[in-house]
């Protein structure tokens, strides 16, 4: 029984100039303690998943349209905006790109972390500063104490980024929504926080939703590896499996995009094309007018899943 | 009691526990004092403010005492600032003055706050009702602000208390658009995001994390809102239709004494420059405010090393 069971998700925007099919039809399971990667390009939908879950979108323009996430037995689309507090920060928490804005330039993080303990947790102030300067050395943040009473300006982005980790776990969420939590960062310090993440969620048993886009951090951290294009399942599979053996042409596409290096003049394949405006999407397939393989089928009619052992593919190549 | 986190530190790593110097915060008052401008401005304010609420003991003639036989007496030893037309003296109407003048826009400004940044935050973060409260701050703010105080004032008459409603009116639409811009900002800031992903409620949402962040430019409109309304009250007593003549304000001691310009500098200038002072005062301390509420101010002057010396390389 997965943890979390995501069925047919739907998310549009509507604007004036159109719908905006952001999420159309995502089905995904996350078991628990296992890290689920989300890739993709951008405006693929990867973000808009994740703040569905959560519903943290702004409604209007957007609208879950349809589709039914279960955690726990319980449909988090189907709830309240009171009973979803409940499950925000408890049982489901998010980092965010941006460290450098994600935290509240007025207050210390001390404040900020030992507050959202307060708010879930019947403790004194006193006790939940303790917790939060604990919070801050699971994170690795050197000189804790000291940290705690630091103003997010004082701090580095790696910090910033290690501090709203720290945030994120300081409830013991069941699952940590992670939204490019590196992108931001540079190499070395996106390592760190890669390898953060990955040893807290080990430790804590939390279930991970690891959204990005660069397929060397899927690896090397996911479990489970799903692939979107214009807010559609492409594929997805065990990351070894998957991206030993891509089967969907765009997976193989992204595989091909990735730098090598093994020779100046071994510059990488890219992909044909642009992604086409979110309002005016291709019939059929969506991935068809920039597909190398595509038949005359693919233009006309949605592909379906085809399924091969644990590995899901979008496309008719295989059918 | 619900079940407490347990630490979920790694066992094998206590990271620098040890050595951690206690950090204090500078107290807000030496923040705000360490500009000299903004001390200079709030010594200023101070003192008036002083000398308006101790005026019957600190005055040398009661504000209405008429010397018809010094009329126009030139600043001196008798009179300090000089006497008016009909031989009153300067510096005991402009202590007088100060309480009409300060205590009506005291009253605006707070009144202003008090209404218009509620509004302004409602307007921000509910789109519902931001179209309502927005197509009543544009009727308000269709006129411009003396026009529209103009008008209400004759509407209602003169005297003190239809003087702060009539610029109160007038400020507050003001205000909560400012409040209303702050807060669109605001609850699209990721921080608001990740408040609310943590489970953070309405209340907090907004006390905590849009309001502070608000503040600021606040605060400098309200500074300034203050020294506008200290010159349209002025206006409006200049005009004639603010406080009633016996009711001794700056405003109205400068429009008696404009009539004698020429060969009575002191009836216009002492006003005037009392009227600039105060401005100048009251936009410095707002300044200075602001500057207190932005942590990025503290500690920033001559307190390099917090760190223990081995961390302060690197």
């Amino acid at each position: 029984m997965a943890l979390l069971s995501v069925r047919n998700l739907r998310t549009y925007f509507h604007l004036h100039m159109g719908t905006v099919k952001a999420v159309d039809g995502i089905s995904f399971d996350l078991e628990a303690g296992k890290t689920l990667g989300i890739v993709g390009e951008s405006g693929s939908g990867k973000t808009v998943t994740c703040l569905s879950l959560l519903k943290l979108i702004p409604m209007p323009p957007a609208e879950i349209v349809g589709g039914q996430a279960y955690l726990e037995g319980r449909d988090l689309l189907s709830l309240s905006e009171k009973e979803l507090r409940g499950i925000r920060g408890r049982k489901m928490a998010m980092i965010f790109q941006e460290p450098m804005t994600a935290l509240n330039p007025l207050y210390t993080v001390g404040e900020q972390i030992a507050e959202t303990i307060r708010h879930h947790q019947a403790v004194t102030r006193a006790e939940a500063f303790e917790m939060a300067v604990e919070m801050l050395a699971a994170v690795s943040i050197p000189l804790p104490r000291l940290r705690a009473k630091s103003y997010p300006h004082q701090l580095s982005g790696g910090m910033k980024q290690r501090v709203m980790i720290a945030l994120a776990m300081s409830c013991r969420p069941k699952i940590l929504i992670a939204d490019e939590p590196s992108t931001a960062l540079d190499v070395t310090i996106q390592a760190q926080i890669l390898r953060l993440i990955h040893e807290l969620k080990s430790r804590t048993g939390t279930s991970v939703i690891l959204v990005t886009h660069n397929m060397g951090v899927i690896t090397a951290t996911a479990d489970e590896v799903m692939v979107l294009y214009l807010g559609k399942m492409v594929e997805k599979g065990e990351v070894y499996a998957l991206f030993n053996q891509p089967r969907h042409p765009y997976t193989q596409g992204l595989l091909d995009c990735i730098l090598k290096p093994s020779g100046r003049r071994n510059l990488p394949k890219i992909l044909p094309g642009f992604i086409p405006h979110p309002i005016n999407r291709p019939s059929g397939c969506p991935f068809h007018p920039r597909c190398p393989k595509r038949k005359t089928l693919c233009a006309v009619e949605e592909p379906p899943v085809v399924r091969d052992g644990r590995q899901e593919t979008v496309c008719w190549l295989y059918v | 009691m619900k079940d407490r986190a347990v630490p979920i530190r790694s066992s094998s790593r206590s990271i620098g526990e040890t050595a951690e110097p206690k950090k204090r915060r500078e107290s807000g008052l030496r923040v705000l004092f360490r500009n000299p401008l903004v001390f200079m401005g709030s010594f200023f304010l101070a003192l008036t403010a002083l000398a308006a609420l101790a005026a019957p003991w600190i005055a040398p003639f009661p504000p209405h005492f008429m010397d018809i036989n010094a009329r126009l007496t030139p600043p001196g030893a008798g009179h300090w600032l000089g006497t008016d037309h009909l031989g009153r003296d300067v510096l005991s109407r402009m202590i007088y003055g100060a309480r009409t003048t300060l205590g009506v826009s005291a009253a605006v400004v707070g009144l202003a706050a008090w209404v218009g940044i509620p509004l302004g935050l409602i307007s921000g973060y509910f789109r519902r009702a931001d179209e309502v409260i927005m197509r009543l701050t544009d009727l308000f703010m269709a006129f411009p602000p003396l026009i529209g105080g103009l008008a209400i004032m004759a509407f209602l008459g003169s005297g003190v208390g239809n003087v702060i409603l009539a610029l109160f009116l007038v400020a507050v639409p003001r205000v909560a658009r400012i409040a209303r811009g702050e807060t669109l900002v605001l609850r699209e800031a990721t921080f608001v995001k990740a408040a609310l992903a943590m489970r953070a409620g309405l209340g907090r949402i907004i006390f905590r994390h849009i309001l502070p962040n608000a503040l600021s430019p606040l605060i400098v409109y309200l500074t300034l809102l203050f020294a506008g309304t200290i010159m349209a009250e002025a206006g409006l007593s200049f005009l004639g239709i603010g406080a009633p003549a016996d009711v001794p304000s700056w405003g109205i001691v400068l429009s008696e004494g404009r009539l004698y310009m020429r060969n009575a500098w002191w009836l216009t200038v002492i006003p005037g420059a009392a009227i600039f002072l105060a401005v100048l005062s009251l936009n410095l301390l707002g300044d200075g405010i602001r500057d207190v509420g932005d942590p990025r101010q503290y500690g920033r002057a001559k307190r390099p090393g917090r760190l223990p010396a081995r961390n302060r390389k690197g």
